[in-house]
Order: structure tokens, then C-alpha cells, then sequence
């Protein structure tokens, strides 16, 4: 079980933040996306994963991005990043 | 083993100095768009708090101070930034307070003013645009430019985990200069300095990501511009005391902009005035002006000279001095210069039609952040 929390501060979202977990070892991967900040838990089956969040955050705002849960292999190569760029996009690995 | 993790960290500082460098070079984006509304827009509506000395050059001076409530709200609970909250706090937000200390041609303390304006229509809201709906989302495809950028990153980030049996500590390395170098593009624009072995995750070395990126910036830009256009309509109240902290003047005010160069600029004010001449005489008036606001001097970061000329008229409904016009109309013009980033210099020019008289007035406004 892992845990994906998106804060966006500083207004709304200028466009949705798009989330893709890949699983790296078959075809399973999960595409989607939020136009607000959100905090959802997901099952995964064990394996490999990337996680890829990116989107834009609001003028003068900054959006925080972490991943927390259950894992084999703790977040790589960190668990949070704080984003203050008009445009962002943080990666992740984790093992399950 | 050693020597690759040591080329990656010298890597990873390589990029960090040069982004500090670039990003000291680079004016940041972040402040652009909001740097892009004009001076007169950030007069009617300002975006947190505003200092400034008006009348420098006449006999009668102030010192102002406006600010939001949600600006006051924000100081005691900062969680409200966060979009779900702040978005509940319209109210607060479009409600901005003044305090004014009136002072004489010798600096002496003459009074004070205080007044609340709301803002009843506010299109130019930048912290609630969103690109994706409404009139945007038809004139700017930012979303499916994203789309494609994520793409991109998607491939690219696929490519480095390819190779099973990494060392973790190996593995934190590369994906921290990943991280580290969309990091780096996304705050410099520029793919320079980013090591080959994250080069190489893309298909052309990253060229077209840096493109993409920054198309995404310019119609970022485009979309902010064209949110302040939008209509802004305020409507305010202000009472005035005098030295002696007694009741002297009250004035209702209405303010409507629309477009961007020009700038239609509308407004009037009802206001009702206790002069002391002889007797104290208590006198209503009415005053109109409506002009066009242009941006004489532009560049990257905003406006630096704006010129609005405008028609003022004049009307005493009640209670004229003797020997003053019952109504007079003005061909005035403000002219604002930027000193800074948040620093104006607003100039007005008046012109008496009837009686053939220049006047001019020299204020000063202060724009300040807490974001920034």
C-alpha cells in the first residue's frame, strides 16, 4: 500500500497535476490526474515502480510532493520534494 | 565504483552552482506574471499589501497602508495557501482595508482615513486561473503541450531504470541528477551542464523537452496576460477625520477596468465634505473621470512607463464656496514610472480647460509580496 500526497499552495492549479506509476517489470502502470491537491492510497501488487508527478504550479505558489507507505525499498532518491518552479516534474522509485 | 559515484556528485554540485548562477541572471517567472499587471491596476486592486506617499509635490500629503484581510488572515493561519482552502477565502481575498495619515505641507499629522474596497467582479484573479476551462482552455493548448512534456519525461525516466541490479546508493545517485536536471531545466530553461547519461535517456539529447518547456512558459505568460484583460470592478468606502480626530470628509467610490493596453479606466466618487471657510460649510460632490491606460515602455518583467490620459468633471451638488465653480472639467494624465520591481512613481498631470492651469502631483506606491 502506498501513499501519494500532492499539497499545491499559493492558488489553484493552473492545470492538473498528471501522475503515472509505472511498473517496471510488466504492463500494469496507473495513468491519472487531479486538478487539485490530493492524498490517496493505492494497493500494488509487489514489484518495481516509478512514480512520475508533474504539472505547474500556481503564481507565486509551490506544490509538495510525497510518497510514503509500505515498502521494500524505501523512496528513492527521496521521499518529498518541494517544487517552487513555474513548471515541475519529480521522479521516484520504490520497491513493494 | 567509487570513481562513478564520485563523478556523479561532482555532477549533481556542477549543476547546483550553475543553477544558482543562472537563476541570479534570470529573472524568475514566477514573478513575471504578476510583474505584468499594469501600475494602475495594482492602484485599484493590489495583491497583498501596498505602501505608499502620495501628494510628494502639493500641500496635502499621505502616508497609505492597504492591505487584504486575507493577507491579515494568512499571517495567523498560513495553512489557507493551501488551493482547497484558499479558494473558500473569495470574500477575504477581494476585501482590501486602507489606512491613510494626512499630512500638511510641513509633514504635520492633518488626519486620518480609513476605508474598506471590495472588489464586486474580479476576472484578473491570477491565484484561481485555470488554463483548462473556460475561454483559455479554446485559445491556449496548454494542457495537451503537457501532455506531451510528460510524455517525454515518462520515456526518459524508463530508459534509466532499464538496467536491473543497480546498487541502491548507485541508483539514489542517478535519480537524484535526474530529478536534479528537470530541476535545473524547468528553473534555467537550458539543458547545458545536465550529464550525458541523463542526456542520453532522451531521444535527441533533451532538445525538444527544452523547447517544449519553454513553449509552456510562453503560453504560461500568454495565459496570465490574457486574464487581465478581464473586468475588474471595485466599489469602496472612506471616512476622513481631521486633526482634532473629528468627523470631516466620507466619499463612496466605484472603480471599472477592462483590457490591457489600453486599459479602460472608469470611476467616480460621491463624497461629502465638512470645509472650513468662515463657517463650517458641508459640501457634496461628484466626481467622474474615464480614460484609456497605455504602456508607454515594456519589457520582459512588465510595464516601466505607463501614460493614462483621461477627462475628469467635477460637480459641487451641494453648498459651493463662493467663487468656485459649481462644475469644472479637468484633462488630466497620470503618468507612472517604474523604479523597481514593485516600486512606482506615479506623476499627475491636471488641466484646468476653463481657467487654462497646469497642476501636478507626484505620489509614490510600494507593491509588496510575502510569497516573494
Amino acid at each position: 500500500m502506498i501513499n501519494i500526497n500532492v499539497g499545491i499552495y499559493g492558488g489553484k492549479a493552473p492545470i492538473p497535476v498528471k501522475v503515472h506509476i509505472d511498473n517496471l517489470d510488466n504492463n500494469n502502470d496507473l495513468y491519472f490526474s487531479r486538478t487539485s491537491s490530493f492524498n490517496e492510497t493505492y494497493t500494488l501488487p509487489a514489484g518495481r515502480y516509478s512514480i512520475l508527478v508533474a504539472g505547474m504550479n500556481p503564481e507565486d505558489g509551490y506544490t509538495n510532493i510525497s510518497v510514503s507507505g509500505n515498502f521494500r525499498e524505501e523512496p528513492l532518491p527521496e521521499a518529498s520534494f518541494t517544487r517552487k518552479t513555474p513548471s515541475y516534474a519529480v521522479f521516484f522509485y520504490i520497491e513493494v | 565504483m567509487k570513481r562513478s559515484l564520485l563523478t556523479l556528485s561532482i555532477s549533481i554540485l556542477t549543476l547546483s552552482l550553475l543553477a544558482q548562477e543562472k537563476e541570479k541572471m534570470q529573472t524568475n517567472d514566477l514573478k513575471i506574471a504578476e510583474q505584468l499587471k499594469s501600475g494602475n491596476s495594482k492602484d485599484v486592486l493590489f495583491s497583498f499589501f501596498q505602501l505608499g506617499l502620495k501628494g510628494l509635490t502639493s500641500d496635502n500629503k499621505s502616508l497609505t497602508f492597504n492591505s487584504t484581510l486575507f493577507a491579515l488572515k494568512l499571517k495567523s493561519n498560513p495553512k489557507l495557501l493551501k488551493d482547497n482552502l484558499l479558494t473558500k477565502e473569495n470574500f477575504s481575498r477581494n476585501l482590501q482595508f486602507n489606512i491613510k495619515l494626512n499630512l500638511d505641507s510641513s509633514y504635520k499629522f492633518k488626519g486620518l482615513t480609513g476605508g474598506i474596497t471590495y472588489a464586486i467582479v474580479n476576472q484578473r484573479d491570477h491565484q484561481l486561473a485555470v488554463f483548462t476551462s473556460g475561454h483559455l482552455q479554446k485559445k491556449i493548448k496548454i494542457d495537451s503541450l503537457h501532455t506531451e512534456y510528460f510524455q517525454r519525461l515518462k520515456e526518459a525516466s524508463a530508459k534509466l531504470l532499464l538496467t536491473k541490479d543497480i546498487p541502491v546508493e548507485k541508483k539514489k545517485e542517478q535519480l537524484a541528477a535526474f530529478n536534479y536536471s528537470i530541476d535545473y531545466m524547468e528553473r534555467t530553461g537550458l539543458t547545458d551542464s545536465i550529464p550525458d547519461f541523463i542526456l542520453n535517456t532522451f531521444e535527441d539529447k533533451g532538445k525538444k523537452l527544452a523547447l517544449q518547456h519553454e513553449e509552456l512558459i510562453k503560453m504560461r505568460k500568454e495565459a496570465y496576460s490574457m486574464i487581465d484583460k478581464g473586468w475588474l470592478w471595485t466599489i469602496s468606502a472612506n471616512g476622513t477625520t481631521d486633526h482634532l480626530n473629528q468627523f470631516k470628509s466620507g466619499a463612496l467610490s466605484t472603480v471599472i477596468l477592462k483590457g490591457n493596453n489600453p486599459e479602460l479606466d472608469i470611476r467616480s466618487t460621491f463624497s461629502y465634505v465638512d470645509t472650513l471657510v468662515i463657517t463650517k460649510i458641508s459640501q457634496v460632490k461628484l466626481s467622474s473621470a474615464a480614460g484609456l491606460n497605455f504602456a508607454l515602455l515594456k519589457s520582459e518583467t512588465g510595464n516601466l512607463i505607463e501614460f493614462k490620459p483621461y477627462l475628469a468633471y467635477e460637480l459641487i451638488l451641494k453648498n459651493p464656496i463662493a467663487n468656485e465653480e459649481k462644475s469644472v472639467f479637468f484633462a488630466n494624465a497620470d503618468l507612472r514610472i517604474r523604479i523597481t520591481q514593485n516600486l512606482w512613481l506615479p506623476f499627475t498631470l491636471k488641466y484646468d480647460l476653463e481657467k487654462n492651469n497646469f497642476l501636478g502631483f507626484l505620489n509614490v506606491s510600494l507593491n509588496l509580496n510575502p510569497l516573494k
